[in-house]
């Protein structure tokens, strides 16, 4: 899972980074080593490696070039930059639906594609765990942009709903109706709360 | 285990970031940082500081404050409302009324003489400065560049250098002289302006820093300063601050940019102060702070023109 680097406060947070980043832009790297990695995870998870790379490192100029723009009461950068991200992966809207239509159809993985994946009960675990994935990737593709966004960012970027609805510029109370909604509709695609239920098909249309 | 958590589980078969995409992505950041339209200052070649201000979240034109203004010698000043459209769309009519618009050659040189005069903050003597600086017209040749008596030599731009404010004439004349268009074009700066399009609270800011930037330069092509000013008009977050007086005593009024708390400028930027009967720009009160010491900065122009070499006076 992603390493969190915990909230900083004072003179190590965020905000006080960025600030000095004001008048020594260099400073600026010290944001880049704590968050990219989490922004890149973030990313890989929606769009894969590739696209994940360039968001990564556009998520960190574009706020570099907005550094004045940010406001240093709040300590903590990360959502701010899930935001920025959020936006860019916006742009991939259609690679990102394919990507998981793809995983939602497709097995994982072909027999010897992995080593030491012999043994039974492992083979079947991880059967019932694809087949996971897949209504998994299906429900996530059949999702509105905007619900799958406040989930992703919940369930991946690790936000919480205040930390959310400033990533997004939406109200809280959007981000917790958006999430019930989104959460409801993953639930339906993987049968109730029978996550290991098989299924023949996903709705991901 | 509830659908959430298989989510947050479920990995997307993302893989990790690569050392060698890490240090692509961090290579991008710090071309970022090397791009000085994006920096404070530029990078490389240590200017003094661009103007630094923003937004207080007040029109403009709302901001009206009482100063004493005196009509002649003769009468007694008397007191009117003076807000800061009033003084900067008066800064724009005398600077059109005065100036005298040049047409350097791109093989020329921009001379400009500019005196700043610093007083230690909390008492010491002062000192003033005389800075001569000799800058290329198209950028293609070494500039010569006094900053507070330091001097140096600044090599041409390299392919792809930009800076602000610009440093090419060139670039400087494609701006548009009408205040409103100029606003837009310094806002969508690096894309297409879209002159229909209202400014958003957030964009105040940067069209601060551009705008003063501009300012900043002794030397502009004809019209823009005028439009400048009656731009800076319209930003809101401009403050009127009455009773002002450049470093010979003459009164002023002065114009300042105080961010809200959490930018830059939550202390309030450098002021402009202008000339309180005419709104004639005067010059710039500024402060720096250098070795543990702060100084009050007082800075005008006093010279400028085009001339043929470098070490050559109009």
């Amino acid at each position: 899972m992603t390493v969190e680097p915990g909230v900083r406060v004072g003179q190590d947070s965020d905000a006080s980074v960025i600030e000095r980043s004001w008048a020594e832009p260099e400073a600026f790297a010290v944001l880049f080593d704590r968050h990219a990695d989490a922004v890149h995870r973030y990313a890989a998870r929606r769009l894969g490696a590739e696209a994940a790379e360039d968001v990564m490192a556009e998520t960190f100029t574009t706020a570099f070039q907005q550094r004045f723009r940010y406001d240093t009461e709040l300590p903590d950068a990360r959502p701010w930059l899930f935001g920025i991200a959020t936006n860019l992966i916006g742009r991939h809207r259609r690679a990102e639906a394919r990507r998981l239509k793809a995983m939602s159809r497709l097995p994982e993985a072909t027999p010897g594609d992995q080593a030491g994946e012999t043994v039974a009960d492992q083979v079947a675990a991880r059967v019932s765990a694809q087949a996971v994935r897949h209504d998994l990737a299906g429900a996530l593709a059949g999702l509105p942009a905007r619900h799958r966004d406040v989930l992703l960012l919940v369930a991946w970027a690790d936000l919480g709903y205040e930390e959310t609805a400033r990533a997004l510029g939406v109200p809280v109370g959007t981000v917790r109706s958006r999430l019930h909604r989104a959460r409801r509709k993953v639930r339906e695609a993987l049968g109730g709360f029978d996550p290991t239920a098989l299924r023949e098909e996903s709705d991901s249309e | 285990m509830n659908e959430l958590e298989l989510l947050r589980e479920w990995d997307a078969e993302a893989p990790p970031l690569s050392d060698t995409a890490r240090a692509r992505a961090r290579f991008r950041l710090y071309q970022a940082m090397r791009d000085p339209a994006s920096a404070t200052s530029p990078v490389g070649v240590r200017r003094r500081p661009l103007l630094r201000i923003a937004v207080a979240g007040v029109a403009a034109a709302a901001v009206t404050t009482t100063v004493l203004v005196a009509q002649d010698t003769e009468t007694p000043s008397r007191t009117q409302p003076v807000s800061v459209a009033t003084v900067l769309r008066g800064a724009a009519a005398e600077e059109r009324k005065h100036e005298t618009p040049i047409a350097p050659r791109d093989d020329q040189f921009l001379y400009t003489k500019e005196v700043i005069k610093e007083t230690p903050v909390g008492g010491g003597p002062s000192k003033t400065y005389v800075d001569e600086s000799w800058d290329s017209v198209d950028g293609s040749k070494r500039s010569f560049v006094s900053e507070l008596g330091h001097t140096q030599w600044v090599p041409p731009d390299q392919p792809g250098q930009s800076s602000w404010p610009p440093s090419r004439w060139s670039q400087l004349k494609q701006l548009p002289t009408d205040p409103a268009r100029l606003l837009v074009a310094l806002r969508d700066m690096g894309g297409d302006p879209e002159y229909d399009r209202p400014t958003q609270p957030d964009e105040w800011p940067m069209v601060h820093i551009f705008l003063t930037g501009l300012l900043r330069k002794a030397v502009l092509p004809e019209g823009l300063r005028p439009a400048a000013f009656e731009a800076l008009a319209t930003v809101p977050g401009v403050k009127l601050l009455p009773g002002r007086t450049d470093a010979d005593g003459r009164p002023g009024v002065g114009i300042q940019y105080v961010g809200k708390p959490g930018t830059p400028w939550a202390r309030g930027g450098p002021v402009l102060v202008f000339d309180d009967r005419t709104y004639q720009y005067l010059g710039m009160r500024d402060r720096r702070t250098a070795g543990g010491q702060t100084y009050d900065q007082w800075s005008y122009v006093a010279a400028q023109g085009a001339v043929d070499r470098v070490k050559q006076r109009p």
